[in-house]
C-alpha cells in the first residue's frame, strides 16, 4: 500500500543574479513522480546537487515545492506540526543535528511533550524505551550531545524522530558522516527498528554498496531527475540506465581484483544553472545519440522504470562478482559466531 | 573523519576562566560594590541628599563629611550615592530596553529572512543618528524625565544590539539543528528562544556588557548637559555639571563625580572583554 | 617502558623509513597519547595503505611523517629516514626543502587547504617557484601542464578561477596538481576521497595509481574505506588506537585477515554480508586514549577475547615474510579451528 506519492513535483531556487540581469532560477527538481509504499526501505541515490536531499527535505516539510502533488495515505500531504507526526528526518552530520543547549533526554521528550503524545507521568518510562530501541543505555538520557560519540548521536538524532511514531523516516545520508564499522551499526539498527514498528524509511545516500545492502526499491537520480527506479536486486543486477551503470561500475568491492569491468564516466556533472537539453545525462553519456540532445527522454511506467532513449540498446551489463578467499571467509564466519555469542550477553553500546 | 585531534567540544557555556581574568574579577568586584552601594544607600548615609544646608556648602573632605559637600551643603557621598542609583538605574533600564527590542530584531531578522532587509535598515537609520543627538531630541520631543531618557539610552545601544545579535543568530541558522526543531514540529517562538537564543546569547551577552559602559555614559552626558532629570534629583552628569561652576574653589564636586562615572564604565568594559576573550578561547 | 619494535618487513630497499614512532599531545588533562611504537616503511613505486577509524592514529601518522604536527605535539622515534638521510639530523631548511620538493601531502578538505583569495594558476606558479627557478610565464605553462594531466576540463579557463568557484572534485584535482607539480618521490594522500562523488573518487583514484606507475613515487594512502584499500595498496597497514595491530601485502591481507580487528573492519563492509541479513560491525567505541584498557586495546571490543587479552598486550608478531599481527589468536584459524 503507498505511504507516500508525490507526483510531477518540482522544485525551483532563485537565486539572486547581477544587479542588472534577471534573477537565475535554479532547477534543483524537475517532474519527480515517486512512490514509498508502507514499511519499506527506498533508496534515493545520486551524486552531490542531484537534488536528492532537496526531495527529502521537502518529503519531510522542510522544503516547498514550485510545483506537484504530494499525497500522505491517499490524502494530500499536510503541513507544520501534522506532517510532523506522520513523517520525520535524521540528517547526515551528527555534530550538527542536535541542540547542544539540551540533554538527550530534553531531545527526545521534546517530540512527546510537543505533540502530547504520552502523559506525564509516563514519560521517563517512554524515554527510556526509545533510548532502548535505539541501543542506549538509560544514563545517556542525562548527557549533552558533545558528551557523546557520533554514532551514539545519530541514535539519538533516531530516538528523537521515532519519538513521535512517524510512518516515515527521511535518512538524509545518516551514516555517511560515520566511521565504516559504526555505519554498519547504525545501518543493522535502521534494519532492527524497521522490523520492529514497520516504519518506512526513505534512505539517502550517495554510496550504493549499503543502498544495496538495506533497501528494497532503489531510485538514481541525476541532475534533479530520476533517472531509473526498481527493485533494488533488479536494479543492480541489470541496471538499464547508463548513468546507473557508472556508479555501480565506480563503486569499489572490498576485494582486490586484477581486472573488474570499468566504465568511466569523464568530466563532471554540468551546472543546474544551465542544463543540457534533451536528456541531461547526454553530455557524460558514452552512449548518446542524436536523439539524446533533442528530446527529454520519457520514464516509461514498467515497475523497474528508467528514461534513457538507449536502453534498449546497451550493451550486456556483466555484474561485478564477489567472490571472498575462502580463508576470509572461514574467519568471517568465526567472526560472526563469537559476535553472536558476545551479543547474547551484552546488547547496550 | 575526525581523528583524535579533535577534542569533545565543551558546551556552550559561559566558562569560569573568568576567575583566571584579575582584571575581570576586579572589575566585577568594584561593580558589585558600587552597586549595592546605591542600593543600599539609605543604611549607608544618615543624610538627606535632597535637604540643603547652605551654611556648610562646598567644604572639602573631612569635617564629618567624608568626601565634603556641594554647592547646597549637601552631603556628596551621599549624593553620589544616590546619584550612582539613578545613573545605574537608567543604565540598567536602558540597556535592558535596547537588548531586549535589539536582541528580538537580531534574530527575527536571522530567522525570518524575509523581514531582515526591513528590519535591518531600520537599525541601520537608527545607527545614523549620533546617540547625543538621538537624546538631545527624544527630550525636546518627550521632555526631559525619567521615560524619555531610558528610551533615549535604550534606541542609542539598539542598533549595535540587533547587529550582533543578527550574525550570531544567523551563524546558528546554518545548524541542521534548528531544521531538525522545525522537523519535529516545533512552533516558531520555541525554535526562536529554546534553540536560536540559546545557541547564539553568548557574544550578545558579552557585547551588552560592553553596550551598558556605552548606556552609562550616554546617561551621565545627558545629565551634564542638563537634559537629564533636572535638580535636585540626584544624577551623577548631573553632579557633575553642578560641580563645574566650582571647579577652582571646590574641585572635589565634579572630580568624584566622574572618577565614579569613569569607574562604573571601565569596570563595563574590562568585564566586556573578559567575556569576549573567554568565548574567543572557547571558540579556538 | 620501552616498546619492543620489530623493523617493518621490506622487500626492496625503504624509500622513507620510520621505526618505533610515538606521538602525544599535550591537553589540559594530562598528555594524549596518538601514536605508540609504530614502525613502517614504503619503497618506490609502492602504496601502502595505513587503514583505520577515527581515533586510530592515522591522521597523526601523516602529518608527523610531513613534519606538520602542531606545536603541541611530542614526538619521538628511534629511526626516521628519507631515501637513506636521517631526518633527525637535517636542519629545518633542509626539512622544508624536502617537504615540497620530495615528499607532498594531499589533505582530505580540497577546501580548506587552498588559499580563497588567490586564483587557482597563481598557487601553482607559487608552489613552483618556490623550489624552480624560472620565468613566471613558463611557470604558468606548466601549472596549466600540470592542472591538465589531473584532467581537469579547460584547464586554461580553471588556472583563472578562484577556489570556491570550483567544484569539489575539481578542487581536489587542482591540490593534487599542486601536490604532483614538482613530481614528488613520497606522496602521503590522507583520505583524499572521503570527501567526493564516487565517480570523481574513481578518477582521482586512477591519477594517484597512474603517477605512482609512471614516476615511481612511493605512496602512503590513509583511509578507513576497505574498498579504496583494495584498490590502491600493494601493502597495508591496519592501525587501532595508536598502534598497529596487523601489516600485510595486500593480496594476504584480504586472502586471509589475521586481526579481529580487521575483520570488523571487513565485516562492516555491505559488500561481505548477505543482503538484507544484518552486517557483522565492530560493537562499542574506541576506547578513550588517556584510559586505554589493560591488555590488548582491542579486547574491550573484540568477540575472541579471553583472560589473556584482557591483561597481556600481545606484540606485533611475524607471521609470514611480510607479516606481522599483533593478537595472541595468530594465525586465527589455526588457533580458533583447532579449538572447536
Amino acid at each position: 500500500m503507498s505511504l507516500l506519492h508525490l507526483t510531477h513535483l518540482s522544485k525551483d531556487f532563485r537565486l539572486k543574479g547581477s544587479a542588472f540581469g534577471k534573477p537565475l532560477v535554479l532547477r534543483a527538481l524537475d517532474d519527480i513522480t515517486l512512490t514509498i509504499h508502507k514499511g519499506e526501505t527506498l533508496a534515493l541515490v545520486g551524486e552531490s546537487g542531484c537534488g536528492k536531499s532537496t526531495l527529502g527535505w521537502i518529503v519531510a516539510g522542510l522544503h516547498k515545492a514550485t510545483s506537484g502533488q504530494m499525497q500522505v495515505n491517499g490524502q494530500t500531504a499536510q503541513t507544520g506540526k501534522a506532517r510532523a507526526r506522520q513523517i520525520q528526518i535524521v540528517f547526515q552530520d551528527p555534530f550538527g543535528s542536535l541542540n547542544p543547549t539540551m540533554t538527550v533526554g530534553a531531545l527526545i521528550t521534546e517530540p512527546i511533550l510537543l505533540h502530547d503524545l504520552a502523559p506525564r507521568a509516563a514519560i521517563p518510562a517512554r524515554l527510556d524505551s526509545l533510548l532502548s530501541l535505539v541501543g542506549l543505555r538509560p544514563e545517556i538520557g542525562r548527557r549533552y550531545p558533545h558528551e557523546l560519540s557520533g554514532g551514539q548521536r545519530q541514535r539519538v538524532a533516531l530516538a528523537r524522530a521515532l519519538a513521535v511514531e512517524p510512518e516515515l523516516i527521511v535518512c538524509d545520508e545518516a551514516v555517511s558522516a560515520l566511521d565504516v564499522s559504526v555505519q554498519a551499526q547504525i545501518a543493522n539498527l535502521l534494519q532492527e527498528i524497521q522490523a520492529k514498528t514497520g516504519v518506512a524509511l526513505l534512505f539517502i545516500s550517495h554510496g550504493l554498496s549499503l543502498v544495496r545492502h538495506i533497501s528494497h526499491r532503489v531510485a538514481v537520480m541525476y541532475l534533479g531527475r530520476i533517472v531509473e527506479e526498481g527493485p533494488t536486486e533488479q536494479v543492480f543486477a541489470s541496471p538499464r540506465h547508463p548513468y546507473t551503470r557508472a556508479l555501480i561500475a565506480a563503486t569499489l568491492e572490498p576485494l582486490p581484483a586484477a581486472s573488474r569491468p570499468r566504465m568511466k564516466l569523464t568530466g563532471e556533472v554540468p551546472s543546474p544553472l544551465a542544463p543540457p537539453s534533451g536528456c541531461t545525462f547526454r553530455t557524460r553519456c558514452p552512449q548518446a545519440q542524436a536523439i539524446c540532445a533533442t528530446d527529454k527522454p520519457p520514464h516509461d511506467a514498467k515497475p523497474h522504470a528508467v528514461a534513457c532513449w538507449r536502453s534498449d540498446d546497451l550493451p550486456a551489463f556483466v555484474p561485478t562478482t564477489l567472490t571472498p578467499p575462502a580463508r576470509m571467509l572461514a574467519a568471517l564466519q568465526l567472526y560472526r559466531a563469537a559476535a553472536a555469542r558476545r551479543a547474547t550477553e551484552d546488547t547496550l553500546t | 573523519m575526525s581523528d583524535t585531534l579533535t577534542l569533545p567540544r565543551r558546551p556552550r557555556r559561559l566558562p569560569p576562566r573568568l576567575r583566571r581574568n584579575p582584571m575581570a574579577a576586579l572589575a566585577l568586584g568594584l561593580l558589585l560594590a558600587i552597586a549595592l552601594a546605591a542600593i543600599f544607600a539609605p543604611l549607608l548615609t544618615s543624610f538627606d541628599p535632597y535637604e540643603t544646608a547652605l551654611r556648610q556648602r562646598l567644604q572639602g573632605p573631612g569635617n564629618g563629611h567624608l568626601l565634603g559637600t556641594d554647592s547646597q551643603g549637601r552631603d556628596m557621598l551621599t549624593r553620589l550615592l544616590y546619584g550612582a542609583r539613578t545613573t545605574l538605574m537608567i543604565g540598567c533600564a536602558g540597556t535592558a530596553f535596547g537588548a531586549l527590542l535589539g536582541g528580538s530584531i537580531g534574530l527575527c531578522a536571522a530567522f525570518y529572512r524575509k523581514l531582515d532587509g526591513v528590519l535591518m535598515r531600520l537599525v541601520d537609520v537608527l545607527l545614523s543618528f549620533p546617540s547625543i543627538l538621538f537624546g538631545l531630541s527624544l527630550a525636546a520631543i518627550l521632555g526631559p524625565g525619567l521615560d524619555s531618557l531610558i528610551l533615549a539610552v535604550g534606541l542609542s545601544v539598539m542598533p549595535g544590539i540587533a547587529r550582533i545579535s543578527r550574525g550570531a543568530a544567523l551563524s546558528v541558522m546554518t545548524q541542521d539543528y534548528i531544521e531538525s526543531g522545525r522537523a519535529i514540529g516545533l512552533p516558531d517562538h520555541r525554535l526562536l528562544t529554546r534553540y536560536l537564543l540559546a545557541n547564539a546569547y553568548p557574544p550578545i551577552l558579552t557585547y551588552t556588557t560592553l553596550a551598558f559602559g556605552d548606556a552609562i555614559l550616554l546617561a551621565a552626558t545627558l545629565g551634564f548637559l542638563g537634559l537629564g532629570l533636572q535638580p535636585p534629583t540626584a544624577e551623577l552628569g548631573g553632579i557633575a555639571a553642578e560641580g563645574r561652576a566650582f571647579l577652582f574653589i571646590a574641585p572635589h564636586v565634579s572630580t568624584a563625580a566622574s572618577l565614579l562615572i569613569f569607574a562604573i564604565v571601565l569596570s563595563f568594559n574590562l568585564l566586556g572583554d573578559a567575556l569576549r576573550d573567554a568565548g574567543d578561547r572557547r571558540a579556538q | 617502558m620501552k616498546m619492543q619494535s620489530l623493523p617493518a618487513p621490506q622487500t626492496t630497499a625503504p624509500l622513507l623509513r620510520v621505526d618505533n614512532l610515538s606521538v602525544s599531545f599535550r591537553t589540559d588533562h594530562g598528555p594524549l597519547p596518538a601514536l605508540q611504537g609504530v614502525s613502517l616503511g614504503v619503497s618506490p613505486g609502492e602504496t601502502l595503505a595505513v587503514v583505520g577509524e577515527s581515533g586510530s592514529g592515522k591522521s597523526v601518522l601523516s602529518l608527523a611523517l610531513m613534519n606538520l604536527l602542531p606545536p603541541t605535539a611530542t614526538m619521538t622515534a628511534d629511526h626516521l629516514s628519507f631515501d637513506g638521510r636521517d631526518l633527525a639530523s637535517l636542519g629545518q631548511r633542509d626539512k622544508r626543502a624536502l617537504r615540497g620538493r620530495d615528499m607532498a601531502m594531499i589533505f582530505q578538505e580540497p577546501a580548506t587547504a587552498l588559499n580563497p583569495v588567490q586564483r587557482i594558476g597563481d598557487q601553482l606558479v607559487e608552489a613552483i617557484l618556490l623550489h624552480d627557478d624560472m620565468p613566471r610565464v613558463r611557470a604558468h605553462t606548466r601549472a596549466v601542464e600540470a592542472l591538465a594531466a589531473t584532467g581537469i576540463p579547460s584547464p586554461d579557463v580553471r588556472a583563472r578561477a578562484y577556489p570556491h568557484q570550483l567544484s569539489g572534485g575539481m578542487r581536489q584535482r587542482a591540490l593534487i596538481a599542486m601536490a604532483l607539480i614538482h613530481r614528488p618521490r613520497l606522496l602521503i594522500a590522507d583520505e583524499p576521497t572521503t570527501a567526493l562523488d564516487v565517480t570523481v573518487q574513481a578518477q582521482i583514484l586512477d591519477l594517484i595509481r597512474d603517477l605512482a606507475r609512471e614516476v615511481g613515487t612511493a605512496t602512503i594512502f590513509i583511509t578507513h574505506d576497505m574498498g579504496v584499500v583494495a584498490e590502491m595498496a600493494d601493502r597495508v597497514a591496519v592501525l587501532y588506537a595508536g598502534r598497529m595491530v596487523e601489516m600485510a601485502s595486500a593480496a594476504d591481507l584480504f586472502d586471509s585477515p589475521e586481526h579481529p580487528y580487521t575483520l570488523g573492519l571487513l565485516g562492516s563492509m555491505p559488500q561481505l554480508s548477505q543482503r538484507g541479513a544484518p552486517m557483522l560491525p565492530i560493537t562499542g567505541t574506541v576506547p578513550d586514549p588517556r584510559h586505554m584498557p589493560p591488555g590488548c586495546h582491542f579486547h574491550t571490543r573484540c568477540p575472541f577475547a579471553n583472560g589473556t587479552c584482557e591483561t597481556v598486550r600481545p606484540q606485533l608478531r611475524r607471521l609470514g615474510p611480510a607479516r606481522l599481527t599483533a593478537c595472541h589468536y595468530a594465525p586465527l584459524l589455526e588457533t580458533l579451528g583447532a579449538r572447536t
